[in-house]
């Protein structure tokens, strides 16, 4: 195995970015983008693959049906109508969501067509209810700034968002309608050849230059990164979903490793010059292995699965190849067939293993009729589900020759990518017939280019001292998805600035990195705490209490997570009451100690007040009291 | 039950319910004895107004069919009606025999309104290529309004202003709940 050198292998990178609009309604109706978890209305469909208007199959839409699940959808008659369930055709599309695409193409410098037309794009996850999502192209060329380097635009696309993933199980996957139609701009970017810390700088670049229009939504969702990969000789990656711009390095680098990597692997085999692989070549296996010992198998079994087997030819050590660490074949066709819903395969290269006994494995070359030089994969699935995996397996062992399929992939946390389907076709898109081309006056484009916003450094200036907040403070609530909540809050003049960019700042921060779910905590609630705490009902430390009980999820709202931590505003007797009770139990301690016996009671008491009253505060009464006392105790 | 009066169809010649809100919620509910609003926006646009009680009867309201006669159109014109609501097909349409009938009328300066027969839904007319072509020749799709309700309207606005474009925005701007969302 070798490091890999990332400058000799052609490595391309192209961005992709999704940012959610600001605007009062969607992009094809009057519903208000609003987000909420009560969903009156239920409904679901199944989705078939259909052909386009132009007669064609989309090559991911047969894949995706042939898993044939039951979608579920989820709607709030607050967000959604009938246009979101697809019974109703589209309305005008939103004259607001077009101006703000055009005040972006012209911050981009980009090229804007006098006519926009809108695209149905085959969506097959059922992520849209009609099956395509609606893309319009506003704009071409251009290029982004960066550092003064420029990286040119490819496209500047207005789209509806999708509808929201609640769950996906084996035959059923729920959505909420709520986001679906959301106004969104795609911004594609020319593949760029440069290292991927500088990737990192050209995410982070568009992105201040969209949120600096102050007409983007922030918060978790509202901006997605894609990156399409290549390295010399390989077909393009689209790596889907990148939330955080930290990951994007990894997952170029990972990428980049397992593209070379499999290019490595297809020169070995086409030096092997391999027989093609057919569908003689499957065998039932399922009778071979009921006296084998493996507990998957055995599983399997009784589960009323098939077992079968591919025999290729030649091919002993070619799935465990290992170019580089954890690149190998064997571990892309285990990606490749959970597609289907089937856990896994197992390779002749990891034989025997898991139970699998070397009597096992020779009565199954002699079903194969192969010896040890060749190779063979066993896999178990339902009848209904494994010859689509074991096709697919037979595809992708011959795409290998041909070094790296294209194809689109997910990441994992930990920075990998994995196979999510193929790459659609060209066929994918199709005219939207219901609605008219939309001509683009110049009026509208004189109106955007009077509103392209000033640059990142004079926002973050009149940022810094309209709120009197230091430039790092600044540069963090500015980069941060709240700024607008940070702006809202501020309105109350009770309010210090700094310490509103410190708790949306940090110590939401702090909290998600101690692994809580920083989606359960919604601006609403963020709102209200700031609401009670400037009219006192709660002290600052209460703060962190109640974002802490939402986003573990202990409490739902802000009122049941005051309840559940017993934070209330004490009132001065009470408090008085408690402190007398810590001071009477305490005595001999403050005797001998003196004012010095200050520090551990304050522990003992914030122990009981944390939250309720502020330390401070605390402190205060807690010092005086003591001093009270030892007044008293020298007087006597 | 309470309706809105700009939203109710009376659905059936003879039962107790035979009153029903279309497009939306009824507006009121009785529930415990008690009249209970059941309406999530307000009735009226503005809170203060003043009645402008002017109507103006000049307005027919016509259910298009195949076959329908070009010559019925033309008559209404030459009668000197000022406005015609139609109640079309579908998400709006009416058959390309009455295109010419409609120029004519687009000509002496009438107001052409779309409703459509189907009793719940909005008229869409960018859709199909016929309704493409009507709001081509000028034809105002009247969203979700109940064709009964657009064809009073109609009266109330050809008596507010005599002004097509003025009668126009009147109709499209929603008043007193006649469109919902
Ligand atoms: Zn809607």
């Amino acid at each position: 195995m070798t490091e890999i050198n990332l400058d000799k292998i052609g490595l391309r990178v192209g961005l992709e970015i999704h940012q959610q609009l600001l605007t009062n309604k969607k992009l094809f109706c009057n519903c208000r983008p609003l987000e909420s978890d009560e969903y009156v209305i239920r409904f679901s469909r199944k989705l078939r693959a259909t052909k386009s208007e132009l007669g064609e199959y989309d090559p991911a839409a047969l894949f995706e049906n042939r898993k044939s699940k039951t979608i579920i959808y989820y709607a709030n008659p607050q967000s959604s109508c009938l246009v979101e369930q697809d019974e109703e055709p589209p309305h005008e599309i939103d004259l607001d969501a077009i101006n703000i695409a055009l005040i972006i193409a012209c911050s981009l410098k980009s090229s804007i067509f006098s006519e926009i037309h809108t695209m149905r794009k085959i969506v097959v996850d059922g992520s849209n209810t009609s099956g395509f999502q609606r893309t319009m192209l506003v704009a071409q060329g251009g290029y982004l700034d960066v550092e003064g380097k420029h990286v040119g635009v490819q496209s500047l696309c207005l789209e509806e968002d999708a509808a929201k993933l609640i769950k996906d199980k084996e035959t059923e996957r729920s959505y909420s309608l709520d986001r679906l139609g959301v106004p969104l701009v795609e911004i594609a970017l020319e593949p760029v050849d440069v290292s991927p810390s500088e990737i990192k700088k050209i995410a982070l670049t568009l992105g201040r230059l969209l949120r600096i229009t102050k007409k983007v939504t922030r918060g978790i969702g509202s901006i997605r990164q894609d990156v399409n990969i290549s390295v010399m000789g390989s077909g393009v990656v689209e790596v889907k979903g990148v939330q955080q711009l930290d990951q994007l390095e990894k997952i170029i680098e990972y990428e980049a490793k397992r593209q070379h990597g499999l290019i490595l692997i297809s020169e070995r085999l086409r030096n092997l010059k391999l027989e093609k692989v057919l569908k003689n070549d499957v065998f039932d296996a399922t009778e071979l292995f009921r006296s084998c010992n493996s507990k998957i198998i055995k599983k399997a079994i009784s589960d009323g699965s098939v077992i079968k087997s591919i025999r290729i030819k030649n091919f002993a050590g070619l799935f465990s190849y290992e170019p580089y660490e954890g690149i190998r074949l064997g571990k892309e066709l285990g990606q490749l067939v959970r597609f289907y819903g089937i856990g896994g395969i197992f390779h002749s290269d990891e034989l025997p293993n898991y139970g699998i006994e070397n009597s096992d494995i020779q009565r199954l070359q002699k079903l194969l009729e192969i010896s040890s030089n060749d190779g063979f994969i066993i896999i178990a699935g339902e009848n209904s589900k494994i010859d689509f995996a074991i096709d697919s397996i037979i595809k992708r062992i011959e795409d290998a020759k041909n070094g790296v399929p294209a194809e689109t992939r997910g990441t994992t946390p930990s920075g990998e990518t994995v196979f999510l389907r193929p790459r659609p076709g060209a066929s994918r898109m199709y005219p939207e017939t219901d609605i008219p081309p939309l001509v683009i006056t110049d009026d509208q484009i004189k109106l955007a280019k009077t509103n392209i916003p000033k640059s990142w450094d004079e926002s973050l200036i009149d940022i810094q001292r309209k709120y009197a907040l230091n430039a790092q403070l600044a540069e963090q609530i500015f980069d941060s998805e709240y700024l607008h909540l940070f702006e809202k809050i501020c309105l109350d003049k009770r309010h210090s600035p700094n310490f509103v960019a410190s708790i949306l700042c940090s110590t939401i921060t702090n909290l998600q990195r101690q692994g809580l779910n920083i989606s359960l905590l919604k601006p609403e609630d963020v709102l209200k705490s700031f609401e009670l705490l400037s009219t006192n009902k709660i002290a600052k430390e209460s703060i962190e209490i109640i974002f802490e009980s939402i986003m573990s999820n202990k409490a739902k709202s802000v009122e049941e997570a005051i309840k559940k931590s017993a934070i209330t505003s004490l009132d001065e007797t009470k408090l008085n009451m408690i402190l007398d009770n810590i001071i009477h139990d305490n005595i001999k301690i403050i005797m001998r100690d003196g004012i010095r016996s200050l520090a551990p009671l304050m522990g003992i008491a914030m122990k009981e007040l944390r939250g309720k009253v502020s330390g401070e505060q605390v402190n205060q009464l807690l010092e005086k009291k003591i001093q009270d006392l030892l007044l008293d105790k020298n007087k006597n | 039950m309470y309706h809105l009066g700009t939203r109710v169809r009376k659905i059936h010649t003879s039962k107790r319910s035979a009153f029903q809100t279309i497009g939306g919620d009824p507006a009121f509910l009785i529930l415990d004895k008690k009249i209970q609003k059941n309406l999530e926006h307000e009735y009226f646009k503005n809170k203060n107004y003043s009645p402008k009680i002017n109507y103006d009867t000049q307005v027919t309201l016509v259910k298009y069919y195949p076959g329908f006669d070009p010559k019925l159109l033309t008559t209404i014109i030459e009668l000197g009606y000022r406005a015609i609501i139609f109640e079309g097909t579908g998400l709006g349409h009416i058959g390309k025999t009455l295109y010419e009938s409609v120029k004519k009328a687009k000509e002496r300066g009438l107001f052409i309104g779309m409703t459509s027969q189907c009793i719940d839904g909005r008229v869409r007319m960018t859709v199909y290529e016929s309704g493409r072509d009507l709001l081509n020749l000028g034809v105002i799709p009247l969203d979700n309004m109940i064709p009964e309700t657009a064809l009073v309207k109609a009266m109330w606005a050809l008596g507010n202003t005599k002004n097509i474009d003025e009668m126009k925005s009147l109709m499209l701007e929603n008043i007193a709940s006649e469109i919902t969302n």
